[in-house]
């Protein structure tokens, strides 16, 4: 394997790793209570200032654990005192309260730290080169990502598979009604659901911040591209929104990895000028950011349940 | 236990379905609930647990629980199985049943244990995930889910719907036992003859409205309430 493939290969890991952060919450959320929540991006964002912010005072290492925990936080108070209150009214009155606050914190993020990106400095061992292949240094830094979104998901994996409240979030994600029947207190579990939900993109903000530059667009930018793994993952499913976020990852890392226009690609010589020649000189690299949005498009319509989805979305 | 309901009134959106409901379940005994379909039977018992929007009293020994949300409900001694058995598909047997129980350990009464022994069926298949099993293992699956809480009053919505006759006869044989332990129970059953068999009392519903109530064998010496409410 050539080396730049090699290096590819390991971004798009790195990137898919990061996505699967940042949607196994929103996946879990959305299955157990159909909650659209538009914010989720937000709070990515909100864990990389605060994990900015707090870098300086306390050190990135404390900062990218406890700037999770306060982004948890405030995704509970807004479970707790938005979302269940309008609950009543249904999916639409929730998506708009989702809606409303991921602009809210956009301009809030303006006003405390700024229009432009924030400086998001990481300490000198993890910007120190973890190898060199074929003379370009591969960053001890995204292999600390990759190790800690792995590490989240086996936590997350085996809380859902062992603990009696993974296994009643388990049958709530198809039948949250029944497991109220049984005497457990739903509303609440939504809450906690939810706060972990959106510690766990506040982590991704954390540790992603500083690779993928933290600065207002930043939710903006990532958020609709978290939707689409949590379609094509498919709904209640974990293991389909790791899934999904890889081949997101991959495709998008590998489309701007190897780029070439489209008639290089079909081995075809350059079309030269006029007619058509403009639409086979797209290169994949501009394709690329279209590519989650086709995959999104097609699984809607050729299998609404995704990947590993347990229902229909 | 004794479950006392006054003018108890239930609404989806707009439409009224239960209007006005009153009855009685008193300590151990089988309450039958009859009536031709769509006429409320399975919005009473939701009323009861508090899954539909209602208003009415609801006495349990005496205290209210009207105004409690179902696991609240299910707190106070109520245990619910749903016309659709709703067994969580994914999880296991054991994990379903493990479910059921709330309190997380055992207190006596009917046990994991106890409900694996009396149904070798589910023991074969308690590291099966739930949705593999046939109707009618499902439907006892889900019985002894409700029954590990260990309830005073157990609401059962058609249990043996769409069931072989074998199953039919362990679902009521499940039902009588559930009674002769001492906890009470308000069945729908659309096969009368089953339902006649097993119950004390039986109510008979019209258009969210109780007509009837009284013993069974009141009910069977009056085959004109019968013909009128639930022939079709
Ligand atoms: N979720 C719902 N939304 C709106 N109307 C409903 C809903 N569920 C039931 N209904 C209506 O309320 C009435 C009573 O329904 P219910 O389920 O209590 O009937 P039932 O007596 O149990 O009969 P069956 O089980 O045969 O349908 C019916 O007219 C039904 O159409
Ligand atoms: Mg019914």
């Amino acid at each position: 394997m050539s080396s730049l493939l090699i290096l590819s290969l390991l971004n798009g890991l790195a990137y898919g790793l990061l996505l699967f952060l940042l949607s196994s919450g929103l996946t879990l959320i959305f299955s157990m209570m159909g909650v659209l929540n538009f914010a989720h991006a937000s709070f990515y964002m909100l864990g990389a200032y605060l994990g900015f912010q707090l870098s300086a005072v306390t050190g990135f290492w404390v900062a990218i654990i406890i700037s999770p925990i306060l982004v948890g936080l405030i995704g509970a108070a807004v479970e707790r005192f938005g979302l269940r209150k309008v609950h009543a009214q249904g999916h639409v009155a929730e998506l708009l309260l989702t809606f409303g606050l991921a602009f809210l914190i956009e301009e809030v993020v303006q006003l405390v730290w700024g229009r432009s990106a924030v400086n998001f400095v990481l300490p000198q061992i993890l910007r120190d080169p973890m190898f060199v292949l074929d003379g370009v240094a591969y960053p001890t830094y995204r292999i600390f990502m990759m190790a800690v979104a792995l590490g989240m998901l086996a936590v997350v994996i085996v809380f859902l598979r062992t603990t009696r409240v993974g296994l009643l979030v388990q049958a709530a994600l198809g039948l949250p009604r029944m497991v109220g029947m049984l005497g457990y207190n739903v509303p609440r579990l939504f809450t906690q659901v939810f706060a972990v939900g959106s510690a766990l993109a506040g982590l991704a903000g954390a540790i992603g911040g500083a690779v993928l530059v933290t600065e207002p667009a930043m939710a903006r930018e990532l958020g609709p591209i978290v939707f689409v793994v949590v379609v094509v993952g498919g709904l209640g499913s974990v293991f389909g929104a790791f899934v999904a976020s890889l081949i997101i990852g991959m495709v998008q890392t590998l489309a701007i990895g190897f780029d070439r226009p489209i008639y290089a690609m079909l081995g075809f010589g350059s079309p030269g000028e006029g007619g058509l020649a403009e639409l086979w000189s797209v290169s994949l690299a501009q394709i690329a950011p279209l590519l989650p949005y086709l995959l999104l498009v097609l699984t809607l319509i050729f299998r609404p349940r995704g990947i590993a989805g347990t229902r229909d979305l | 236990m004794t479950l006392v309901v006054s003018g108890l009134h239930a609404w989806y959106g707009h439409s009224h379905v239960l209007q006005g409901v009153d009855f009685e379940v008193g300590p151990g005994e089988i309450v039958a609930l009859l009536g031709r379909n769509g006429v409320g039977r399975s919005t009473t018992l939701k009323a009861l647990m508090g899954d539909v929007e209602r208003r009415g009293r609801v006495l349990l020994d005496g205290a209210r629980i009207d105004r409690l949300d179902p696991h609240q409900v299910v707190r106070r001694g109520l245990a619910y199985v749903p016309e659709d058995r709703q067994v969580f598909p994914t999880l296991t047997v054991e994990q379903n049943l493990d479910l059921g129980n709330w309190r997380g350990r055992a207190e006596g009464g009917w046990t994991k244990p106890d409900v694996l022994s009396r149904f070798p069926r589910l023991a074969e298949r308690a590291k099966v995930p739930a949705g593999a099993l046939s109707g009618g293992e499902q439907q006892l699956l889900s019985m002894c889910r409700s029954l590990l809480s260990n309830p005073r009053l157990m609401l059962i919505d058609e249990p043996t719907e769409g069931l072989a006759p074998a199953m039919v006869t362990q679902v009521k044989e499940l039902i009588v036992e559930i009674a002769a332990r001492g906890c009470a129970v308000l069945l729908v059953e659309q096969k009368l003859t089953i339902a006649l068999k097993i119950a004390s009392r039986v109510l008979v519903m019209v258009h969210g409205q109780m007509v009837f109530q009284d013993s069974t064998a009141a009910f069977i010496a009056a085959p004109e309430i019968r013909r009128r409410y639930l022939e079709v």
